[in-house]
């Protein structure tokens, strides 16, 4: 694990990739609402940091945007997963599960005590 | 391979794009217009739709910033922009500028030559033909161990019964009233066994070795002149073998010249060397020990091997001689070990401190960086109010500290050629 800014980073992607996975195409201001919304409003978040994670994702290939209309008529950008997308998000969800599953072990005992 | 491939996204985006300015300018605006469209539903007046939806962005100019930095490699882009910005601070504090690059420039510079010494000394093998196999055959006495030198008689018997070496050679020195047309002078020379330039690896120049059994008591006087002593002392003439140098009143015929690259540290300043004969005083005595030892391992013989193997011949001789070799003896160790070893931990020690020279001249020109960018915090807080990521600001201000190094290294490196 990186610092604070590497960790940040890499859980914004896991979640952009997740919101993607569960909603379909979607444009920025949607997937940072979504993001908000998912965590129960417990994170908040500057939505401009957003837009160069995903940049960085569709140069790695795991998202592709193409321009379409939104629900109100308005012209956006519009994000989705690709294959190689989809076989990340499943990887890195795994990985994620059994990071936390592990440190849970580390902060159960504890609370026991308590 | 992601990262690869963001590497190439990110290269071609170095090139400047107006659609993609365009395309990032509509997709922010797209994204605050649906912000406010949700905020209006929500019942916020206007104005306030429009702030509340630019604060959560984070502001418009920082995140396109953010984006184009993503987007391409912005050292590549702003390198030549930075470069002429510390240009231009250059050339406004320019005593401050010649302060730096002196500090730089004497600690690159004494670092440097205090590293070439050492690596000539210590890093670089000696100068014959490999080295590694050559060794210091000396004896010794006592514990714990002191090396001493050979006695001729006791070289003989080495030679003779030894299974370990290739070959065994010896140099003692000795000086000579060469004599001259201006009077007799004298220099210094060494005397060795006939082999011993073959055992180093070691040919003249001009003319030839010693031959095998040049050194034997009959055989007429020969000397090999070093290269120095060809230009002092015969005006590095091309005749010069066949011609004759009378050392302290007996005529040597000159029969070789070395290199000029060549050097035995032991007998560094030797000029004259000529064949060691049995005869000498000193050689005539096996108790007499003048001779140093030089050997060449056979192959696949190691130094302990060859060490050990002396100890028994010497033990073998003392046993035989006990008047003359009572408590003697041997020790081999590598050529390189004896040469440089007393000298290595002082060469280390100057090394350790040349480094500590580098690292306090780096520090103090961090110190004077970091007074002088005191006086611009205002200059820094107005970027990053403008946009500037920090990245961007490290960027800006770092070439000139780089700048530096250039003109300081170029300087350390010119001062050195003079050497």
């Amino acid at each position: 694990m990186g610092d604070k800014a590497d960790v940040w980073q890499g859980t914004l992607a896991l979640m952009v990739l997740k919101t993607l996975e569960a909603l379909g195409p979607l444009h920025g201001y949607g997937i940072a609402r979504r993001i908000e919304q998912t965590s129960g409003h417990l994170l908040s978040l500057n939505y401009g940091t957003l837009y160069p994670a995903l940049l960085k994702l569709e140069q790695e290939g795991s998202i592709a945007s193409e321009w379409g209309m939104s629900e109100n008529n308005r012209r956006a950008k519009f994000y989705r997963l690709t294959r190689a997308g989809r076989r990340q998000v499943g990887r890195e969800a795994r990985d994620w599960e059994q990071a936390t599953a592990i440190l849970a072990r580390f902060l159960a005992p504890s609370r026991e005590r308590a | 391979m992601k990262a690869l491939r963001a590497w190439m996204a990110r290269l071609l985006g170095t090139w400047p794009s107006a659609r993609r300015e365009r395309e990032l300018a509509e997709e922010i605006e797209s994204h605050l217009q649906m912000h406010v469209d949700d905020n209006l539903r929500a019942g916020m007046p206007p104005d306030v739709a429009r702030r509340e939806a630019l604060v959560k962005l984070g502001g418009v100019a920082a995140t396109k910033q953010a984006w184009r930095e993503r987007a391409g490699i912005p050292l590549l882009e702003h390198l030549p922009q930075d470069l002429r910005f510390a240009g231009r601070q250059l050339a406004r504090n320019p005593g401050f500028a010649f302060t730096a690059v002196l500090v730089l420039a004497l600690g690159t510079g004494a670092s440097t030559a205090i590293f070439a010494f050492v690596d000539a000394a210590l890093i670089r093998p000696l100068p014959y033909r490999d080295p590694a196999r050559l060794v210091s055959v000396t004896e010794s006495i006592g514990t714990p161990l002191r090396r001493t030198p050979l006695s001729h008689a006791d070289y003989l018997d080495w030679k003779k019964t030894n299974r370990v070496l290739d070959s065994l050679d010896v140099v003692t020195g000795g000086g000579y009233m060469l004599s001259t047309p201006a009077g007799t002078e004298l220099v210094a020379g060494a005397r060795v066994s006939a082999g011993f330039f073959r055992t180093l690896g070691a040919a003249p120049v001009l003319g030839r070795d010693f031959l095998p059994g040049e050194d034997a008591p009959g055989a007429p006087d020969a000397v090999i002149l070093s290269h120095s002593a060809w230009q002092r002392w015969f005006g590095a003439a091309r005749d010069v073998v066949g011609r004759t140098a009378t050392l302290s009143g007996v005529p040597h015929t000159i029969v070789g010249v070395l290199p000029p690259s060549f050097h035995f540290a032991p007998r560094g300043r030797a000029e004259f060397w000529t064949p060691l004969r049995g005869t000498g005083p000193c050689e005539a005595r096996r108790s007499c020990h003048n001779l140093g030892g030089v050997g060449r391992l056979k192959d696949g013989i190691s130094a302990v091997t060859a060490d050990a193997e002396m100890k028994t011949i010497a033990k073998e001789l003392e046993r035989r001689y006990p008047d003359s070799n009572r408590g003697q003896g041997a020790s081999v160790v590598a050529l390189s070990e004896e040469i440089v070893g007393e000298v290595r931990p002082i060469l280390l020690l100057l090394l350790g401190g040349a480094a500590l020279l580098l690292v306090i001249a780096m520090v103090n020109v961090a110190s004077l960086l970091l007074v002088r960018s005191e006086s611009r915090r205002r200059e820094i807080a107005v970027r990053g109010a403008m946009g500037a990521s920090r990245g961007r600001l490290v960027r800006q201000f770092s070439p000139r500290a780089w700048c530096w190094s250039p003109p300081a290294a170029g300087w350390a490196w010119h001062s050195r050629r003079g050497r």
